[in-house]
């Protein structure tokens, strides 16, 4: 019995220090995490794309990129572009990186009948933002505004998959 | 003879017309800044930041204030791109350097903190091409304000 007790004792010890050991070891690495953030020369590579594309349907559009805090990284006008759609495609890019999806998602909400759609904050229920994606994560958003809803959005389509071939460099730049 | 008048009377009302239709509508020779001409613009100042290996943001409007180019350089905090882009539209619609509203506050002029769509930082310069405002740039971010309006003038310098 003295020996039963004994043993229980000397491994629940062994357990506790074993726990405090590895097991906050494990609780310290759930606190920080690493995450990819889109660079300028990553944004300037889809904006490129955007615009050839804009050039071959002979559109006159903004293209905005976003972050994936849905803060501005990137705007070009086209030349003669209505002035309406600079923050018509910032809002686009805004909400297709914030909710992860693109922007057509609550047009077409609102148009099956989900009206309250239009009241989610920080979005707008106009075609033509799509995410930014890189090994599956969302790291920003491409927002066209300035032809039809259709146009703009293949436009931000076209963008977006400039990020397929996209590379990734360490924070100490190697 | 009461045909040939009429016809007199629709003469004189069309000459009336046409001259007074050429005082409705005047044609501006005014040179508007292109994409390509905004983009040249942003290079030198982001020649600039990397000289100096500092981050920052540069916004380029048209004289209506609207933006036609902004970038944001790596690692700069995320309010400078709306800061930029304001102080560039004060500049443009304004049509001074937005050093000249931070020197007034400073000065004692408080109120014009009130004025609408002002941002009195320096930083933002008018673009100016035979006499006409015709856009402007920002600059937010870099290390300094003082920075801010070097970084704003070099760019600007890219056009001349």
């Amino acid at each position: 019995m003295k020996r039963l007790l004994t043993d229980i004792v000397r491994h629940g010890a062994l357990a506790c220090f074993c726990f405090t050991i590895f097991g906050t070891q494990t609780f310290a690495q759930a606190q920080v995490r690493e995450k990819h953030i889109l660079t300028l020369e990553g944004a300037e590579q889809i904006a490129a794309v955007a615009e050839q594309s804009a050039k071959t349907h002979g559109a006159k559009v903004v293209i905005a990129v976003v972050d994936d805090g849905g803060n501005l990284i990137l705007l070009r006008r086209l030349d003669d572009t209505q002035v309406a759609s600079v923050n018509v495609a910032i809002d686009k890019a805004r909400t297709a990186s914030i909710y992860r999806r693109p922007s057509k998602d609550f047009e077409d909400q609102v148009t099956s009948g989900r009206v309250s759609a239009m009241a989610l904050h920080g979005a707008v229920a106009l075609q033509g933002g799509i995410p930014i994606t890189f090994h599956g994560k969302v790291i920003g958003a491409i927002g066209v505004s300035g032809e039809t809803p259709k146009i703009d959005e293949d436009i931000a389509i076209a963008g977006a998959t400039a990020a397929q071939s996209f590379k990734a460099r360490s924070s100490d730049g190697s | 003879m009461k045909f040939f008048q009429t016809i007199l009377m629709s003469l004189a009302m069309i000459a009336v017309a046409m001259t007074s239709h050429a005082q409705m509508v005047k044609e501006v020779n005014t040179r508007v800044l292109t994409l390509e001409g905004a983009k040249t613009i942003a290079a030198a100042a982001a020649v600039e930041a990397q000289k100096h290996h500092v981050g920052g943001s540069i916004a380029v409007v048209d004289e209506g204030g609207h933006l036609l180019y902004l970038e944001r350089w790596d690692g700069t905090f995320p309010a400078s791109a709306p800061v930029a882009t304001a102080k560039a539209r004060t500049a443009a619609i304004f049509r001074f350097e937005t050093q000249v509203f931070e020197h007034a506050i400073k000065n004692g002029r408080n109120a014009l903190t009130a004025v609408p769509e002002l941002l009195p930082l320096e930083g933002g310069i008018p673009i100016i091409v035979d006499g006409h405002v015709i856009g402007a740039v920002g600059v937010s971010g870099t290390a300094s304000s003082t920075q801010d309006v070097e970084f704003a003038k070099a760019a600007i310098a890219g056009i001349k």
